[in-house]
């Protein structure tokens, strides 16, 4: 048994991959002790929709026994992690794709995961899958909801039954189950990621990202994920930077901006005890060294709505091929994104990208005076299952709201806890930064997280 | 639903041999005409000279 006081599933990456390097902890140990986890509390979670205990504890053995030769190949060797079902897991059904039983390539990201030597343990639920399986739900208290569409990887990174998730995000999929489930959520700048082997959502605001318990953790996800693919051809060649080594508790000479002025169009439709937490993390991070000036970015109040029109008009594009099979078949949520795609003009989807032009352009703009932007990632606390319509998703999307405007942008953007609600359920703040700039939002959010500490409460599942 | 979107939607349907499912357009009349309405937004700005071809390069903005 390794030498530390928490169980091993409420390990962070960053804490078992210095057991793993140390030796003091076996692959095979934690793997068990988390498959252990899955098994006595899934069934009131409903995170996982494929468990692969068995090859999982095969690809734990061949880590140890690498390790034990003395071939260690880095931060996730050995480190047991799941992955949302829209992405390609080999020898695993894609659900979303409707590709039962199995699929025989992993998609890009999965693979970098392997070849850094991480232990996959299956595929996690989301919104809107055909099978219709149990609603995920939220372990800081099971009555409510995690958060989508990356619904199982909010509720798996959250109560232990993974040490980090692969995400995805097309109109805040990462950060909102992040947020709602108290997690560290990344996305990554549009690019940044490979797409290839993801079922495509909408092909131009769809982002892979890692889903963690801390910010470390998603550095070293994030490492191993980045970088050029020829077979998606949106891959960025810009270098991937050392995000581990970028994380420093300094904030010194850091502008954050704040958009007031957006924040106050939300204000109507946010949770009071959103808007007051994140304001106080604003000033923590004054506290600890940032200079806070006020950003102003006109065109904003409109991207939420050009996410949403880009969004529905390329998913409805996506799946022409099967629509005859959706239109009868799919969950409510995915029927009615085809509908309203269907009803978008090529004139309303090349508005929505000339105003995506002009909200990047404000963006630009205004990270030449600043370094990241500091707002709310979520309108309230989770919602209770009971109180969920499966359309509230879409309705969001019809106002502005604080997480699609970066997908419209594609800027990478990360999400952690700033603190809890009056219902002890986590709220969230939001950092955002220049294209390509991970490292910035990174060490950001890794210098408040060593402040704020909120990391060292669990769910009490 | 507003009777002329049910029938683009019905049109566009047909052209494409599809039908709604059944109770769909009862069902989501509320968020088709919200979208709708969504839709007239977009036209509030003047955009100027701004064009659609930036959006596809990711180091556009990039320093």
């Amino acid at each position: 048994m390794a030498a530390q006081e928490k169980p091993l599933f409420h390990l962070t990456i960053n804490e078992a991959q210095k057991l793993i390097r140390d030796r003091a902890l076996s692959p095979v140990e934690l793997t068990r002790a988390i498959v252990e986890r899955i098994e006595a509390v899934d069934g009131r979670l409903h995170a996982f929709v494929k468990l692969m205990a068995d090859s999982a504890m095969t690809e734990a053995r061949v880590a140890e026994a690498d390790i034990l030769r003395g071939s260690y190949k880095g931060p996730l060797h050995g480190i047991p992690l799941a992955v949302k079902d829209q992405l390609d897991v080999k020898g695993a059904p894609a659900e979303i794709r409707k590709r039962p039983p199995a699929v025989s390539e992993d998609s890009t990201a999965v693979r970098k995961l392997r070849q850094a030597g991480a232990v996959i343990l299956g595929k996690l639920a989301m919104s809107g899958l055909p099978s219709d399986p149990p609603q995920a739900r939220n372990p800081w208290n099971t009555d409510h909801v995690t958060g989508g569409s990356s619904t199982g990887p909010g509720a798996a990174v959250a109560a232990g039954l993974c040490l980090g998730a692969l995400g995805e995000d097309t109109a805040g999929s990462i950060r909102n189950p992040a947020s709602f489930c108290g997690l560290v959520g990344l996305k990554p700048t549009y690019g940044r990621v490979s797409r290839h082997g993801l079922a495509p959502l909408s092909w131009s605001l769809d982002h892979c990202g890692p889903m963690t318990w801390v910010v470390e953790d998603a550095a070293d996800m994030l490492q191993a994920v980045a970088g050029y693919d020829p077979q998606d051809p949106t891959s960025s060649r810009a270098p991937v930077p050392d995000y581990r080594g970028a994380l420093r508790e300094d904030l010194r000479g850091f502008v954050v901006g704040v958009p007031r002025a957006y924040i106050e169009e939300c204000r109507a439709r946010t949770d009071p005890e959103v808007l007051a937490l994140v304001d106080q993390a604003i000033r923590e991070l004054e506290s600890l060294g940032a200079r806070i000036e006020e950003v102003s970015l006109p065109t904003l109040k409109l991207a939420t709505a050009a996410n949403a029109v880009i969004y529905y008009n390329e998913y409805f594009n996506a799946q022409k091929q099967d629509l005859p099979a959706l239109i009868k078949t799919a969950a409510t949520q995915r029927r009615a994104r085809i509908y309203l795609g269907m009803l978008t003009g090529s004139a309303d989807y090349i508005q929505a990208q000339r105003i995506r032009s002009r909200v990047k352009r404000e963006f630009a703009e205004a990270f030449q005076k600043i370094d990241v932007i500091a707002l709310p990632a979520q309108l309230g606390p989770a919602p209770k299952v009971n109180e969920l319509d499966p359309l509230d998703t879409l309705y969001r999307h019809l106002a502005p709201e604080y997480v699609s405007p970066f997908n419209l942008a594609g800027l990478p953007t990360v999400v952690l806890p700033c603190g809890f609600s009056r219902n002890q359920l986590p709220i969230a703040l939001q950092l955002a930064g220049k294209p390509f700039a991970e490292t910035t939002i990174l060490r950001a959010a890794y210098t408040y997280q060593q402040h704020a500490q909120l990391y060292r409460r669990r769910p009490p599942i | 639903m507003e009777k002329s979107t049910e029938q683009k939607l019905l049109i566009l349907l047909a052209e494409a041999g599809l039908e709604p499912r059944e109770g769909d357009l009862e069902r989501f009349g509320k968020i088709i005409d919200g979208y709708v309405a969504t839709l007239k937004t977009l036209y509030s700005i003047d955009l100027e000279d701004e064009e659609i071809a930036p959006v596809f390069h990711a180091e556009w903005t990039q320093k």
